[in-house]
């Protein structure tokens, strides 16, 4: 890991901090499992890579997350994809589709109308299929772990499972020039995120197979194949209120182009900044 | 949605058997009449999808598959990509010992942005070709059919190659 060349840079808005939430650690080129032992070990909660093409927009999305972490909920893609104009409009501009869903046989219908949106977006196959996997396994989780995590590896997945109205999830997906975001929200905010990375990181090290929970509902590496997927991911949650989880793909480039990119990891739970100040 | 289907049919010692559709948690893979059979011969280029729990429910059938009839030869032909990048990502995705016949090969045209697949037989290419370099020269090679521009495969062609060798058979 001390091969990687790193370095830091703090808030502008607060050049004097210490807080590591106030940092953005820029790798020249980490591996994922790099990146997550960064997050974990070093406790950084936005992490982003030089040898991303966007680079220089992803420091300004830490550095909106940083500065407004609650407005992250209401502009997840204007945060991501136009960081230096998050407004109502702007997050208007960018959504392509916002699909609502509260029951689990929802999923299929859903993950066609992505697929049928991909199919009018340039994009490689593999691109198509990587992010038809992450919103699958973005909706599972909101719908059969996100209300259910006292049960482990949550619900039954052969179970129809209906959500109170009050508890509508939501998909979101938008893109500009050539980036690509699938947001997915749940209203538990029960994610935990340095478990889930924890998880992540365990897939990594060990091996997919070696992670697989054999006597739990949920295969336990969704998560995984999510963070492997994606360009970039953002987690956010606001304790017992909501989470929010954004995938970054490029859009144009194939499987070999799309995985020299580095990955970039960001995150914020902001009950706990608010409990902090 | 492509629902998940299964056919099969015996063929004096060959089981041939047809998957198609998409493998999640919640399909049920079939049961497989063996009697007297000591090849499975699965055709899986129909198979479009795999998520999570797919990928579990795969590998359960697998290791059953496996134990159940240890001395069957298991061959998979037209593998999709979906398929082969779960070989190369989850150990014993499938086992150790079967064989790979043919996959298909994903290609993306960055000139024009159009997608394509081409069906690659590797023991046509280990019995003609002599290195590795070649193979993978043989693998990747495709024009693109609108702009005939050369495409780039879609995928990481060493961990195919590398895929394919460990599969190869006898």
């Amino acid at each position: 890991m001390d091969d990687v060349k790193t370095r830091t840079i703090r808030n502008p808005e607060n050049e004097s901090s210490q807080n590591l939430e106030e940092t953005i650690l820029i790798c020249e080129k980490a591996a994922p499992e790099e990146v997550l032992r960064y997050a974990l070990e070093r406790n950084i909660s936005q992490i982003v890579q030089e040898t991303s093409p966007h680079q220089e927009i992803e420091v300004k999305s830490s550095m909106a997350m940083m500065d407004a972490p609650a407005s992250f909920f209401d502009f997840p893609l204007a945060t991501i994809l136009t960081p230096e104009k998050v407004t109502v409009q702007s997050e208007k501009t960018l959504r392509q589709l916002e699909i609502p869903f509260f029951k689990s046989d929802e999923k299929e219908a859903i993950l066609d109308s992505i697929g049928e949106y991909m199919r009018t977006l340039a994009g490689s196959g593999t691109l198509e299929s990587d992010v038809r996997l992450v919103a699958d396994e973005l909706f599972t989780n909101a719908i059969f772990n996100a209300g259910f995590r006292t049960i482990p590896g949550g619900a039954n997945r052969a179970d129809s499972i209906i959500l109170d109205q009050k508890q509508t999830c939501r998909l979101l997906v938008g893109s500009k020039d050539d980036r690509l975001v699938v947001v997915c929200e749940d209203l538990f905010g029960t994610l935990n995120i340095l478990k889930l990375l924890n998880r992540i990181r365990k897939c990594y090290e060990e091996g997919a197979h070696n992670s697989i929970t054999w006597d739990q509902p949920g295969a336990g590496i969704g998560s995984y194949l999510v963070f492997k997927s994606c360009m970039s991911v953002y987690y956010a949650v606001q304790e017992n209120e909501r989470t929010m989880v954004a995938c970054v793909f490029p859009l144009r480039k194939g499987m070999r182009a799309r995985s020299e990119i580095g990955k970039g990891v960001h995150f914020v739970n902001v009950s706990k900044k608010k409990d902090k100040a | 949605m492509n629902p998940f289907k299964s056919l099969q049919s015996t063929d004096n010692k060959t089981l041939h058997l047809t998957l198609e559709g998409e493998i999640q948690g919640s399909c049920q893979l079939p049961e497989l009449d063996m009697n007297g059979v000591t090849e499975l011969d699965m055709d899986v280029g129909k198979v479009t999808y795999i998520n999570s729990g797919g990928i579990r429910n795969w590998i359960l059938w697998m290791v059953q598959l496996s134990k159940n009839f240890p001395a069957v030869d298991i061959v998979f032909r037209e593998l999709p990509p979906i398929l082969v990048s779960q070989i190369t990502n989850v150990d014993s995705f499938i086992p150790k010992k079967s064989k790979i016949k043919s996959v298909f090969i994903p290609f993306f045209c960055d000139h024009c942005g159009a997608t394509a697949t081409r069906l690659f037989e590797p023991e046509k290419y280990f019995e003609q070709s002599k290195s590795k370099e070649e193979i993978l020269a043989k693998m990747c090679d495709m024009t693109c059919p609108q702009c005939a521009k050369p495409m780039e495969m879609d995928a990481f062609p060493e961990k195919y190659l590398t895929c394919l060798e460990q599969h190869r058979g006898n």
